[in-house]
């Protein structure tokens, strides 16, 4: 799969004439017609512009994600935005590099010695992590292209057990210990060799990576953003973040009726009662919601009492 | 979809709890800002690139399948400097062609992705088609038996997607594969 | 159940995933060579390597002795004298070796030893790239070549106490020197033989002396061996169909090697498919000296030698050895 600009761009750079012909280890023979050897080619390598520009595209993905959660409050940008970072992020960049894998190398970059991490990558690490101390975890909502694609193949979610929920909710540590173990003593990137997406964005892959691929994606079908929640290891430190966050996306505890529907409602089961908090418009005390993107941290955030 | 303002209907009183979380946002923004600074000094601007060395490869035909990319990545590369222009090729021919044409049975590339020019007598030229070539490396490995090595796998870059952790590098039986910068993304023989 | 206990449940079966994985991960870890998993690749070893197998009726010689020359790493060139020294080059060391491989006296010199040759005063000529030497059976330096050009690659000398003959790669052309190294003639195997030349595709390019003043000249580019008389006047030759067959010369540049028994006879070695072989003056196939599978690598330099008693000496990288070859019983083979 060949992006078209990428041909295009290759085709009008001149390909690199590399100095093959200066050195000879053998004399070549001497022809007596008025042969000459071409030169050796290579087709110019890709323009790494790309990368600054997906930086670029990035901050500005997660500047417009905030806004559409917080202040737009609007469910509908949110989808928009997230079917633009699929195709984006996702099917014309193919995945590489992204915020989740990027984690594998800043840990390779601080344990092996000769390794050293392109600026984009560490951009990308870095990036949503900031923005999420910001905003909550917006670049889950819409940035991220395999959040994406999984938000968007959500057909009936079926509400786990709490239980279920937590228990698999410890997954995504193990996964995350384990791939930093890996990145940082250079055995291999666990998260990219079963990134389940990669292989659709590239329209090819091995066998094993697209079944893991079509398997999430089944699940996923019913236990909504299976990969989000139940192995993503990024999502465990944007999940720390997000407990620090400045500011949530929440129920309007000044409209809000208790009726408590939305807590059925959510696919991603992140919408849970908690005790302590006053609601003015009814009253009521005791419990509140906390609406937020796929997380597992629920805390009391709207309302205070008053006193 | 709610459009009203999440805005607190009241002044926002500081709890203790409020306080603690804002100290701790603070902290760790200056956390994660810090790490992140800290590890750009391990960063460079120019991103890097896989490539195979040639002198380290076995041409195990492993590229041809471990790549991401159908067809892969990987091509053969010829580099003429080295080539003996022999009219019986070890790359070119199959070892039990009968005869020493351009016959497709005599030919020892699947795809017939390489082109015999008569040169001069007893010269024959040998040229990739590189859309043809799918980089299983048979011929790198027949020339590298019977003749001068001029025949090597190289990452193409113009088709390389460049993945995080390389499929094929894992799979490399001698580890060939490693990163180069961007700016020098080829390791030539005859160079 | 309680859901404690389904809680511990999933734990393990998530833990015993993991250990799953990790087993998997191992697989898929970077392991030594191995057979390729590329059917193309198994399947050219497989074509190629019946070629490899050799009837052992053919096989005419046996392994006699295979000596490691003291102190070098490497070794690509062999000689031999009437006294039974060995002579054997690796890198920029020359050992001399008496016939039981102890070392009588050591040389280094200031670029890497590319071929040997001796005469029957036992006097030493040493190629060394675009130079040759000459050197006294003590060791004492006799001359230094000149008239070679500054590109040139010796590949191999002969000698016969009055002139010497080097072979020249990468001009491919073959020089008469005098005795004392001054270059007497030129032989590009072109005007006088009215043949198109040598064909030297990769850097070997052999020389050895025949019966009767004569030269011999390996064309490897073209599978043939050529004979000159002293002036570079093409007398004879003869020419081997190109192909992996036993009897043919495989590869593209091959023979690389050549040397003459007492009887005439020609002992050829290949790369590629390392073999040595024997033909007769007049170019058929009579046997084996070395098949194949006598050899750790099939892309060897296997540098050839006779001595006195039609022992065969050859050169062995992989092993960095001088082995030696003897005929297991005397037959008719070499006689014409």
């Amino acid at each position: 799969m060949r992006n078209p600009v990428t041909l295009i761009l290759t085709a009008i750079s001149t390909p690199v004439i590399l100095a093959a012909q200066t050195v000879q280890r053998f004399p070549r023979p001497d022809f007596e017609s008025d042969y000459s050897a071409p030169l050796l080619t290579a087709p110019a390598a890709r323009w790494f512009g790309w990368e600054y520009l997906d930086v670029l595209l990035l901050i500005l993905a997660l500047a417009l994600a905030g806004h559409l959660a917080l202040r737009r409050r609007s469910r509908r940008g949110l989808l928009a935005l997230a079917v633009f970072s699929l195709l984006y992020f996702g099917f014309w960049r193919q995945g590489c590099i992204c915020a989740v894998g990027a984690s594998q190398n800043v840990t390779a970059a601080w344990f092996q010695t000769e390794y050293l991490i392109p600026l984009p990558v560490l951009a990308f690490f870095a990036l949503p992590l900031l923005f999420t101390l910001f905003h909550g975890r917006t670049f889950c909502a819409a940035v991220c292209p395999l959040g994406a694609i999984q938000e968007l193949t959500v057909w009936r979610p079926v509400k786990l057990p709490l239980w279920l929920n937590h228990t698999l909710g410890m997954l995504p540590w193990v996964y995350l210990c384990l791939a930093l173990l890996f990145a940082a003593t250079g055995t291999g990137f666990l998260i990219c060799r079963w990134d389940p997406f990669v292989g659709f964005f590239r329209l090819g892959a091995p066998l094993s990576m697209l079944l893991f691929g079509a398997l999430i994606l089944a699940v996923g079908l019913f236990v909504a953003r299976p990969y989000c929640r139940f192995l993503c290891p990024y999502g465990v430190l944007l999940g720390l973040c997000s407990r620090l966050a400045r500011r949530h996306v929440t129920i309007t505890p000044a409209e809000c009726v208790q009726c408590r529907l939305c807590e059925d409602a959510c696919p991603f089961g992140a919408i849970q009662a908690r005790p302590g908090v006053y609601f003015p418009a009814t009253g009521w005390r005791g419990t509140t919601t906390t609406w937020r993107w796929p997380c597992k941290w629920s805390r009391p955030m709207p309302g205070h009492p008053p006193d | 979809m709610t459009q009203a303002s999440t805005t607190p209907a009241q002044p926002e009183k500081l709890t203790r709890s409020g306080f603690l979380r804002r100290w701790l946002g603070g902290l760790s923004l200056a956390l994660v800002a810090g790490l992140a600074g800290a590890t750009s000094w391990k960063s460079k601007r120019k991103t890097q690139v896989w490539q195979l060395d040639p002198h380290k490869c076995v041409h195990c035909g492993n590229c041809e399948h471990a790549c991401v990319l159908k067809p892969s990545a990987v091509k053969a590369v010829h580099a003429y400097v080295l080539c003996g222009y022999c009219k019986l090729c070890g790359g070119y021919h199959h070892p039990q062609a009968k005869n020493l044409d351009t016959a497709a049975e005599s030919q020892l590339c699947p795809t017939g992705a390489i082109k015999r020019t008569f040169i001069e007598d007893p010269f024959y030229e040998y040229t990739i088609i590189e859309e043809k070539c799918i980089g299983c490396g048979v011929c790198v490995k027949g020339c590298s038996q019977f003749g001068n090595g001029s025949l090597f796998l190289q990452v193409r870059h113009d088709r390389c997607v460049n993945c995080n952790d390389c499929a094929i590098a894992r799979v490399c039986p001698v580890q060939a594969f490693r990163l180069v910068p961007a700016d020098e993304p080829y390791l030539l023989k005859g160079v | 159940m309680t859901k404690k206990t389904m809680s511990i449940l999933t734990v393990a079966a998530g833990l015993a995933l993991t250990m799953l994985l990790i087993q998997r991960l191992r697989q898929l870890a970077p392991r030594p060579a191995a057979p390729s998993s590329n059917p193309r690749i198994a399947a050219y070893e497989e074509q190629t390597g019946a070629f490899m197998q050799v009837d052992p009726e053919l096989i005419l010689y046996h392994e006699t002795a295979a000596l490691r020359p003291p102190g070098l790493a490497t070794v690509t060139a062999v000689a031999t004298d009437d006294e039974h020294r060995i002579y054997a080059g690796g890198g920029r060391q020359l050992v001399v070796m008496d016939r039981t491989g102890t070392e009588l006296r050591r040389m280094t010199f200031t670029a890497a030893v590319t071929c040997l040759a001796t005469d029957p005063q036992n006097n030493l000529y040493v190629g060394l790239g675009n130079q040759v030497e000459s050197y006294k059976v003590d060791g004492a330096l006799r001359t230094r070549f000149t008239g070679i050009r500054q590109e040139a690659l010796i590949t191999s000398l002969a000698a016969d106490g009055e002139v010497v003959f080097a072979a020249d790669a990468a001009d491919r052309k073959v020089m008469r020197f005098s005795a004392d190294g001054v270059l007497q003639l030129t032989i590009d195997g072109r005007e006088n033989a009215g043949g198109p030349g040598f064909s030297v595709p990769s850097p070997y390019f052999d020389v050895f002396l025949g019966q009767g003043r004569t030269l011999w000249v390996v064309n490897p580019g073209r599978q043939r061996l050529e004979e000159y008389n002293y002036d570079g006047e093409h007398i004879g030759g003869w020419e081997d169909a190109p192909g992996l067959q036993l009897e043919n010369f495989c590869g593209c540049c091959n023979p690389s090697h050549a040397a003459r028994l007492s009887d005439g006879a020609i002992v050829t070695s290949e790369k590629g498919i390392a073999r040595i072989k024997i033909y007769t003056r007049r170019g058929a196939f009579t046997g084996v000296v070395a098949a194949p599978g006598m050899f750790d690598s099939q892309i060897l330099s296997l540098d050839l030698a006779v001595d006195a008693h039609d022992r065969i000496l050859v050169t062995d990288p992989a092993r960095v050895k001088i082995r030696i070859f003897e005929l297991i019983n005397y037959t008719d083979n070499h006689n014409e």
